[in-house]
């Protein structure tokens, strides 16, 4: 048996050492979450009476409950920081783990690294085994960085050692899902997305089972027993338990199916595709239609079923809102706090969009990378229209992302009779577009004319994020703060529209794609 | 940074003198001229036209399809082409031979304007291939050597697509050529093995109609049976007067098909002539049985390597003084005699241990 893991060192080495930056920017920016919002409850609440309000109004209310899980101990900053961040934390570390176990297992088998090794002296599971080691070291390195940076905030032992705890065994619960999931498809984009698959349904059950009366049912996803640690006030240890027996018994069920399957095969065969080809592929933008067309769905539907149901809940939230104290205090009287609430799920929605946006348009720099542009490029097509076509998806899309995400809200918030029109989400929606448009305009520019430095469009995108969501409550300066492109965008609905910023926004992000299209006229094209 | 010389060519076609000034005009005779449609009705009768062709090549000075002259380039410290020079002449099958690493898909890439040079005259079908990419595509079809597919399509929605993209393709043309090379069009990209994803890039530059093919390593990964496929299909080109460069390390492919040959070495052409005219310059291989055996064998000018046995010689002779040879073999009563001319394997070996040195 131990033969069946020869070389399982040698390939953890390997792989942690491919994966040390990129895994030490997930581990430090998942733990930034929990940390800076155990650090800024003191200034967020800093009265009692405060702390009193938060909790009678935020504890019994369904609609907090559906997005964030149910709230318990408010008046202290660790059961808040636990109810507030403990399910998108464990979302986080689950992407994390799946895409580092299909990088190191499904994605190196499908482009033929894994055979150069396998035909070594390499055990038939050192694979999976260290793909699953290399996921799972991730996962207890941000299981103890986020202990120690809560330690860091102040929080009490137990309560960071329980928070630590149950998101590390979330992690290492869909690192098992994946290391199924890379058995069952034949190709890492197949695994991915039964696995990220499996991650939505477990946090739609978790939603449905702590809003509704059918409590159970949370008990059925593995994101519902984070929250049933009840971290930083009861400490739930034995939940612990039912993750790491998943977990194993997942890890068998892979090693079954490792030892039955074929090399470089999955247990779904390969479909076969169509002789020849429909009218519509006839040109680049047909072949980018092919090519962005599953995963533009994806995130369609995706925002579109985000959208119902926090719009489902928007009227709830804001009444919740406006009759604390707290809403009050914060923001004044006389706002729509159901507006208020929108607007920020709007402008979350246009980060998510710009995530989108980004990804479509690196589409282009992987075509490159992995050689197929040369094949398309050695006929009568110009690098303007071969690289137009895949911006055109990424501008396009990722608007239509963002309006079908604000137009889904709408229209649930309308029919659950919060105070808001779909038409002002819709304009909320819109909005977001010249701020997006700028974000994808700069990863062009990169990919024209730094492209070895394309994937600075990540950093760029996350850096948005927490100027934006964590800027004001950090208190960064303004300076800081203009650098996001979503703080020049107008806050719908309720606010006032900004057209200065708004064509500002817009005169940048066509000066970038410009950047972009001249680059990539100019320049070697490199594989 | 690329230069453009501006000359005249003279060519014959169909008894027709088409006279063309200059760069501009003769990519627009390969858009709209009268060239491509003479040549498709040519290719009805491939064994006429290659008559013909042959003779009047020799009459009439011919343009070339490819030319560079002092092409460098650089990627970062490593010079990837190092003042190559590359001539080949409209209609021939040029071999262009070299180790990995020796800069022959550089090249390709400069040829193709994916890559700019840092210096040199690169002139493609009379075009500077950086700034008229798109109507000097139009004339040419280009199969990589490591060729990379879309996951989410099919192969026959590959070879369509790229047909496509080059002005349309024959449909015939394209399921004549699948059957040839056995090839399933229906799997996706990343269920073809290596041997098929070249084929499905063959498939799709030979099923188009152009005047240029540009091949690099196309026959790696094929197996013996769709090598001599490919054979065939080049020699058929061979008929239709199109140009094909072919960059290669499969020695006997290039002798069966090539008419020239370059030889790259460190990102320069070291040697480039005919096979013929390569295997004069050098030695060639004989094993003889004499009655008397010469004590001098091994100081006879002209003549390497001498290895006796018994009454058997095996040695290498320079070619040009293989009479004079053989005249003072058969002073010593030559009883059996077997000659062998150099293969390109035995060219290519000695010019790089040659140079190595």
């Amino acid at each position: 048996m131990t033969d069946a893991f020869t070389g399982f060192w040698v390939l953890l080495r390997h792989a942690v050492r491919l994966d040390r930056i990129r895994l030490v920017a997930w581990v430090l920016g998942i733990t930034f979450i929990p940390m800076v919002t155990y650090a800024t409850y003191d200034r967020l609440y800093p009265t009692l009476a405060d702390r009193l309000s938060l909790s009678v109004t935020l504890e019994s209310n369904p609609a907090f409950a559906l997005l964030l899980g149910p709230a318990a101990n408010l008046g202290e900053a660790g059961g808040y920081t636990a109810w507030r961040t403990i399910v998108i934390t464990a979302v986080f570390l689950a992407v994390m783990s799946i895409l580092t176990v299909v990088r190191h297992t499904r994605t190196d088998e499908e482009s033929g690294r894994t055979e150069l090794l396998a035909a070594g002296s390499v055990g038939r599971f050192a694979f999976l085994a260290s793909g699953m080691a290399t996921a799972g070291l991730a996962c207890c390195l941000t299981g103890i960085a986020i202990v120690i940076g809560l330690l860091a905030s102040g929080a009490d032992l137990s309560g960071a050692i329980a928070y630590g705890a149950a998101v590390t065994v979330a992690g290492l619960v869909f690192a098992a899902v994946a290391a199924v999931a890379v058995q069952i498809g034949s190709f890492g984009r197949t695994a991915i997305s039964l696995s990220v698959g499996a991650l939505a349904l477990a946090y739609l059950v978790r939603a449905w089972g702590d809003a509704s009366s059918y409590s159970w049912l949370t008990w059925l996803s593995p994101l519902g027993w984070t929250e049933k640690v009840q971290a930083f006030s009861r400490n739930v240890w034995w939940t612990f338990a039912l993750s790491i027996v998943v977990a194993i018994v997942l890890v068998a069920i892979a090693v079954v199916l490792v030892a039955r399957r074929d090399f470089g095969r999955g247990l779904l065969a390969a479909h076969h595709g169509p002789a020849d080809a429909a009218p519509s592929l006839s040109g680049t933008f047909g072949l980018s239609w092919r090519l962005h067309r599953g995963r533009l769905a994806g995130w369609v539907l995706g925002l579109g079923a985000y959208g119902a149901i926090v719009g489902s809940v928007a009227q709830s939230v804001g009444s919740v809102i406006a009759h604390s104290q707290l809403g009050l205090r914060f923001l004044g009287s006389g706002h729509n706090f159901v507006e208020l609430y929108l607007a920020e799920i709007i402008n979350l929605m246009g980060i998510v969009a710009a995530v989108y946006g980004i990804q479509a348009v690196l589409c282009a720099r992987s075509e490159e990378t992995e050689g197929r542009v040369e094949e398309l490029l050695s006929t009568p097509l110009t690098r303007q229209r071969w690289f137009g076509s895949h911006l055109v998806f990424a501008l396009v899309g990722s608007a239509l992302v963002v309006i079908i995400g604000g137009v889904s809200t709408g229209i649930t918030a309308q029919a659950a009779g919060a105070s808001t029109s779909v038409g002002a989400v819709f304009a909320a929606s819109l909005v977001q577009v010249p701020a997006i448009w700028l974000i994808v305009g700069a990863t062009a520019a990169l990919i024209g004319a730094a492209p070895r430095a394309s994937y600075l469009g990540w950093p760029i995108i996350a850096a948005t994020f927490v100027i934006s969501f964590f800027g004001p409550l950090l208190k960064l300066p303004h300076i800081v703060l203009d650098l996001s492109a979503f703080t020049h965008v107008p806050h719908l609905p309720g606010g006032s529209i900004d057209a200065v910023g708004m064509i500002t926004l817009g005169v940048v992000a066509a000066a970038l794609i410009a950047v972009g299209m001249v680059g990539i006229r100019r320049r070697s094209i490199l594989s | 940074m690329v230069r453009r010389r501006s000359y005249v060519t003279h060519r014959r076609v169909r008894g027709t003198r088409l006279r063309t000034r200059g760069v501009s005009a003769a990519i627009a005779r390969g858009r709209a001229g009268p060239d491509p449609r003479v040549l498709r009705r040519r290719s009805a009768f491939p064994h006429i036209v290659c008559g013909a062709d042959r003779r009047s090549a020799r009459r009439l000075p011919l343009s070339n399809a490819i030319s560079i002259r002092g092409l460098h380039k650089s990627f970062g410290a490593t010079h990837a082409l190092d003042g190559l020079d590359l001539e080949v002449t409209t209609g021939e099958v040029h071999g262009f031979v070299g180790p990995n690493g020796s800069g022959k898909s550089t090249t390709i890439r400069v040829l193709l304007g994916l890559l700019r040079a840092d210096q040199g005259e690169v002139t493609l079908l009379g075009g500077d291939p950086w700034r008229d990419t798109v109507t000097l595509h139009r004339r040419l079809a280009y199969v990589p050597g490591e060729v990379s597919l879309w996951p989410q399509l099919s192969g026959g929605e590959a070879i369509d697509l790229l047909g496509r993209l080059r002005g349309g393709f024959d449909p015939a043309r394209k399921t004549e050529l699948l059957e040839r090379f056995d090839l399933d069009p229906t799997k996706t990209g990343r269920s073809y093995s290596k041997g098929n994803r070249q084929k499905v890039a063959l498939v799709a530059a030979l099923a188009s109609d152009v005047e240029l093919l540009i091949l690099d390593e196309p026959t790696s990964g094929l197996d013996p049976l769709m090598e001599s496929v490919f054979q065939q299909c080049i020699e058929e080109t061979k008929g239709q007067r199109r140009t094909v460069l072919l960059s290669s390390h499969i020695l006997s492919e290039v002798e069966a098909l090539c008419d020239r040959v370059s030889i790259l070495r460190q990102g320069r052409v070291v040697q480039r002539d005919s096979l013929e005219e390569l295997r004069r310059v050098t030695r060639t291989n004989i094993v003889a049985t004499l009655e008397r055996m010469p004590s001098d064998l091994a100081a006879w000018p002209a003549v390497h390597n001498v290895r006796v046995h018994d009454k058997r010689v095996r040695c290498d002779v320079e070619t040009p003084a293989l009479n004079d040879v053989m005249g003072r073999l058969v002073a010593c009563g030559l009883i059996s005699l077997v000659t062998q001319p150099p293969t390109l394997e035995e060219l290519f070996l000695r010019e790089y241990s040659e140079n190595a040195t």
